[in-house]
């Protein structure tokens, strides 16, 4: 991810009557990732979009593809290798699907044969069958038809990047969630970089591996979803993300960010009355057993210490084993399922190795969203 | 009676195709140029207010009589429903079809031929019909000036008294004039509903 694919340099757009639509923006997009710009309308995201395709041209600064200025190449030949989707769609309604999706590679003039293969296997990524769908008009088709098709029609001839113009943007809220849902999918097989504009930020933080949030044609907070979720900048960028809202965004956070550290362990070899001590020491309801290795085994509470009138036994012999580790980088809110379904009140956390490296529970899920 | 329907029918499309070659090349331009739209549209609308009559005398002392003056006025007539047509069709086009067409990568021209004209070909259609129905009729004035056609027997009819003569001139013009008007109809329905996926 550290290729740069797209670089923007001091790139303004500035309309007569000193409009400025974007104000100096640099901004460096990777390699194969999705970058989303978001904003309120008119923060400029739209226009900085367009101009990486040069449908808009910046009236001051640079930007670069893979290191070449792109104000040096044909703006035909340029589009010809950006795949291009917006809101509306734009299918042309006096064409089949598949004549739709075929109008790219036409363009490129590939052989014949080749195109018909390769609307084939498009149809078959967005899930519609080419048998049926290939010979249907647009009107023929539903909005989430058509959205899909659309996608299939940039992805056509196989461009390295792809701009996509809040492309979901038009659909209803179940439609909109299904055809996410389904690009997230393809989005992993395709590798491509793709710069997504949009104003929904659930939408943002679900597809974007990077977001930049945009006002009045400035970058304000460049960052991932979490980092960005975690660290807004400024009061705008809470606002974008409705910070009061953050609850919901759970789904963003992994495990780390509700890591409990100092999470009370013992070894397997000590006593009950060990055991019983630290208990005591630490003011825990219940411990996690380690083995030499500082892995975890399992947990031992009060209930079990109280089974055995014998406090000389080694805790590894009363202990209850846990059937679920939590690794580090996990996804927190996969996490928390995994511990409901196990109905465990906390589960422990592992590092690469094995080694315990803490703890997360329920309790403290509310702290730290609400904090 | 076959010869002059026949002749009748040539006036009547060679100044339509004149016009269509014509109006169409005026209409992009001024659906590009969309500054010149308005004046261009209101001439060419001025052109269709003037009483064909006049039109005729007047071309008279400059192109003679026969076909020349009826030809050119007929496609002074024609002129306005295909300019304005064509105009409308094209500016009617929705902008995002466009916008995903340049950004698709196609040339102005690969715009105009496999987008903007296609889908704005119901619209010109229309237009097409109008003036070929108009045409007709107006033909049949032409004989007016010696360029032939049904209105001969009309004319003739007239000053003969003759009201058989008359009327057959008169009948076979309305029957060109509704055949042609509801076949063009056909026409232009077929196409909206491939472009449009409505009408019909």
């Amino acid at each position: 991810m550290s290729n740069v694919k797209i670089k923007l340099e001091n790139v303004s757009k500035i309309y007569p009557g000193n409009i400025i639509a974007v104000n100096d923006l640099n901004l460096d997009i990777y390699e194969h990732e999705l970058f989303v710009l978001i904003g309120p309308s008119g923060c400029g995201k739209t226009t900085t979009l367009k101009m990486i395709n040069r449908l808009i041209e910046p009236t001051k600064g640079k930007i670069y593809i893979d290191g070449e200025d792109i104000s040096r190449i044909n703006p035909v030949e340029l589009r010809l290798n950006i795949g291009y989707v917006i809101q509306d769609v734009g299918l042309f309604p006096h064409m089949t699907a598949g004549e739709n999706i075929a109008i790219v590679p036409k363009l490129k003039k590939w052989p014949k044969d080749a195109i018909e293969k390769r609307v084939t296997e498009l149809f078959n990524m967005i899930g519609l069958p080419a048998e049926i769908f290939s010979k249907r008009y647009p009107h023929e088709l539903s909005g989430g038809q058509r959205q899909r098709i659309g996608v299939a029609r940039a992805l056509a001839a196989d461009p390295p990047i792809v701009l996509m113009d809040e492309p979901f943007g038009a659909l209803d809220p179940i439609t909109r969630v299904i055809l996410q849902d389904e690009f997230l999918k393809i989005k992993k097989i395709i590798k491509k970089t793709i710069v997504f504009v949009t104003h929904d930020i659930e939408e943002a933080v679900k597809l974007g591996d990077r977001l930049g949030i945009m006002k009045d044609g400035k970058l304000i907070q460049v960052g991932t979803p979490r980092d960005i979720l975690k660290n807004p900048r400024d009061q705008f960028v809470r606002s974008i993300i409705g910070a009061d809202k953050i609850y919901k965004r759970i789904d963003v956070l992994k495990v780390e960010d509700f890591l409990i550290k100092d999470a009370p362990a013992i070894n397997l070899k000590c006593s009950l009355k060990e055991v019983e001590d630290f208990m005591l020491k630490s003011n825990t309801e219940a411990v996690i057993v380690i083995d030499e290795q500082k892995r975890p085994i399992g947990i031992v509470s009060w209930a079990d210490i109280y089974q055995s009138n014998d406090k000389k036994i080694p805790v590894e012999n009363v202990l209850k084993t846990i059937n679920l580790q939590i690794e580090m980088g996990e996804n927190a809110l996969e996490a928390f399922k995994k511990m409901a379904n196990l109905n465990l009140p906390f589960a422990p956390v592992v590092d690469d190795n094995g080694e315990l490296k803490g703890i997360i529970t329920f309790n403290n899920v509310m702290k730290i969203l609400t904090s | 009676m076959i010869f002059r329907l026949i002749e009748h029918l040539q006036l009547a499309f060679y100044s339509l195709i004149l016009a269509l070659a014509v109006g169409i090349l005026i209409g992009i331009f001024i659906s590009k140029y969309t500054k010149l739209a308005i004046p261009i549209i209101s001439v060419a609308g001025i052109l269709d207010t003037i009483p064909s009559l006049a039109i005729l005398s007047v071309l008279i002392p400059l192109v003679g009589i026969g076909k020349p003056p009826a030809i050119i006025t007929l496609f002074l007539y024609s002129l306005m429903p295909i300019i304005r047509n064509t105009y409308v069709g094209i500016r009617e086009i929705n902008p995002a079809i466009i916008e995903a067409a340049e950004g698709m990568g196609m040339t102005e021209m690969q715009i105009l031929i496999k987008v903007r004209l296609p889908l704005a070909l119901p619209v010109i259609m229309a237009g097409i019909r109008t003036t070929a129905t108009f045409n007709i009729g107006i033909t049949a004035l032409a004989a007016v000036v010696g360029a032939g056609g049904l209105g001969t027997f009309i004319w003739t009819g007239l000053m003969l008294m003759d009201y058989d003569l008359m009327l057959i001139g008169a009948l076979t013009t309305s029957i060109l004039a509704i055949v042609t008007d509801a076949g063009l109809g056909l026409i232009e329905r077929r196409i909206k509903k491939r472009v449009t996926g409505r009408g019909g």
